[in-house]
């Protein structure tokens, strides 16, 4: 399931494959999951009194997950920008890997939208301080990361 | 004694087969036979030997020092007993119900662990065990119950105290520890003398687990957090692992955190923070304090800075641990709010401490950090007291613990004794 996060600004950035996956993961609530969910809601009802029917409820809840989750999916698909051109390496955009030094730390990571963003595995969202801080500079540029709490000075390393 | 040496919770388990069902049980019962057990080691460490004697005796017979003998002084001569051999009438009967569960168990290589367990308690194999720790297969039962921890010998910080811990692996709680690990450790961190540093970060195994039941020291001073073994070559060879602890965390806050949180911080303040924003935000604080000492095995700290050392590295582990929070900020990984959650929980631990362990004489000298900690923010200007209230600057906040991170760091890679002590007397 690829991580959703509250829209700040006009543009959802997807890579391709970002793309597909949330059009794949919307069909599949829509068309299985929905089944799935009203049957469990059915075989619930079955085994009677609802006031005291955990796996009613336990259904009823995940029924709420889902729909959620798929009213957020569509409002983000309607308003989806894909990535389509190959970022060259004169300066960060989104789809660029980057090494930075920041805080005495060497890491590297690739900016994406905020849709596929997983620090976890090495996506960084364009819309985080870092991503947004890093978005235009050139390789050998430091700029500057501010938080209301944190503020570090980032060196960009190298851009792949 | 602050309290008893053993504490049993009752977490919502998750769905166990019968056979687990019995060797947890077994399990649990050989963990309430630790206490008696960590009672009379105590007993046992008031030998009456300064440092000096034991230093000097030391030369000769090098188990002195050993982390699992048991020294005494009879008719004017110091001798050594293995734990294993000292304590056999206690560690029987603890044995018997490991193998008990290692007979019945349904997943064989947490039976040939439970076995190596028993055999270290009986034989003094400790290192069999936890090397048998640390590359055990994720399973849903969890267990440590051979003496590690040796933060009871107030003379050498050497001598390790039995200890046990039982219970489940918390599935969401371990992939969010596992999350934040990914993030943290796959960084390159800089080390002040890089010769000096020990790089483990590549061999971290971190869970968080529901406790069933804890005896012994961890049960005494309810530790939230572990981070083993202890022994730096063993950490270079086979590597570490983290493990959290959901329900001692709730027991501190209720009853060390939360009493001082109302106490120090404003109405409108404390109002921003939920229950569980407090929850959460110590359970970070130790998970990252935990994950930070990966990048701090710098491997002649200890015998430089001596009965310091665990001070400086306990308060560095947790002042990284919180700079490494910051990372997590700028990535979008945690929020401001979430920072601040960890903050306000340690501030609050740290008065705590500061007011119930430190001035007793069951004083633990690794919580002799937590004062610093405050001290340092106060004298920065980072925290402010107006009569009995503490108003925090957060961003100022994270400036100091910037600059504490970096003396502290110094102090393990390349600090003396005195170095340490002079920085310790400044603020304790």
């Amino acid at each position: 399931m690829v991580k959703i996060v509250r829209k700040k600004s006009s543009g959802v950035y997807f890579t391709p494959k970002g793309l597909t996956s949330a059009r794949e993961e919307l069909q599949t609530l829509k068309g299985e999951k929905r089944r799935q969910i009203a049957e469990r809601i059915q075989r619930a009802r079955e085994y009677g009194d609802l006031a005291e029917n955990s796996e009613y409820d336990a259904a009823m809840e995940e029924q709420t997950f889902v729909e959620g989750r798929i009213a957020e999916l569509e409002n983000l698909l309607k308003e989806a920008k894909v990535i389509t051109e190959a970022p060259n390496n004169d300066f960060v955009v989104i789809g660029s890997t980057v090494a930075i030094e920041m805080d005495g730390e060497e890491s590297e990571f690739t900016i994406v939208g905020r849709v596929e963003a997983d620090p976890s595995k090495k996506r960084i969202s364009n819309e985080s301080p870092l991503g947004s801080s890093l978005l235009g500079a050139k390789a050998g540029e430091v700029v500057e990361v501010t938080t209301p709490i944190v503020r570090y000075k980032c060196k960009v390393l190298e851009i792949k | 004694m602050s309290s008893q040496p053993l504490l049993q919770f009752k977490p919502k388990l998750p769905k166990l087969s019968k056979t687990e069902k019995v060797v947890l049980k077994l399990l649990v019962d050989a963990g309430k036979l630790i206490a008696p057990l960590y009672l009379e080691q105590e007993k046992q460490a008031e030998h009456g030997l300064s440092k000096e004697e034991m230093e000097k005796a030391s030369q000769k017979d090098a188990s002195i020092l050993s982390p699992y003998t048991v020294v005494e002084k009879k008719n004017g001569q110091i001798t050594t007993t293995p734990y294993h051999i000292k304590y056999a009438k206690y560690l029987q009967p603890i044995a018997k119900k490991l193998n008990e569960a290692a007979d019945i168990s349904e997943n064989k290589q947490f039976g040939i662990f439970l076995r190596l367990q028993a055999k270290a308690l009986l034989e003094g194999s400790y290192e069999d065990a936890i090397v048998a720790g640390i590359k055990l297969k994720p399973y849903i039962l969890d267990i440590s119950i051979i003496p590690v921890e040796h933060l009871d010998d107030k003379l050498f910080y050497g001598k390790a105290s039995y200890q046990a811990w039982i219970g489940t692996i918390d599935v969401e709680g371990t992939k969010r520890l596992n999350n934040y690990k990914s993030i943290l450790l796959s960084a390159r961190r800089e080390a002040i003398i890089p010769s000096e540093r020990l790089d483990n970060n590549g061999k971290v195994k971190a869970k968080t687990i529901d406790i069933v039941l804890l005896s012994g020291l961890m049960a005494r001073k309810k530790f939230v957090g572990v981070n083993l073994p202890m022994n730096l070559p063993i950490v270079e060879k086979y590597g570490s692992e983290i493990t959290i602890f959901n329900q001692t965390n709730d027991l501190r806050i209720k009853e060390q955190i939360l009493p001082i949180f109302n106490q120090i911080f404003p109405k409108e303040f404390r109002e921003g923070f939920t229950l569980e924003d407090l929850r959460r935000g110590y359970l970070r604080t130790i998970s990252m304090h935990e994950l930070a000492h990966s990048f701090l095995y710098y491997k002649n700290a200890e015998k430089h800075l001596q009965e310091f050392f665990l001070i400086i590295d306990e308060l560095a582990a947790t002042v990284l641990g919180f700079r490494m929070a910051g990372s997590l900020i700028l990535k979008e990984r945690i929020t401001s709010k979430q920072l601040e959650s960890m903050l306000v929980t340690f501030i609050s631990r740290c008065i705590y401490s500061l007011e119930n362990d430190i001035n007793k004489q069951s004083d633990y000298t690794y919580l002799r950090g937590n004062p610093i900690f405050v001290k340092y923010l106060f004298e920065s200007g980072a925290l402010k007291k107006t009569g009995t209230t503490v108003t925090p600057n957060f961003m100022k906040i994270f400036l100091s613990l910037h600059d504490l991170s970096e003396i502290l760091e110094s102090l393990l890679a390349s600090g003396s004794r005195s170095d340490a002590e002079f920085f310790i007397k400044k603020y304790v």
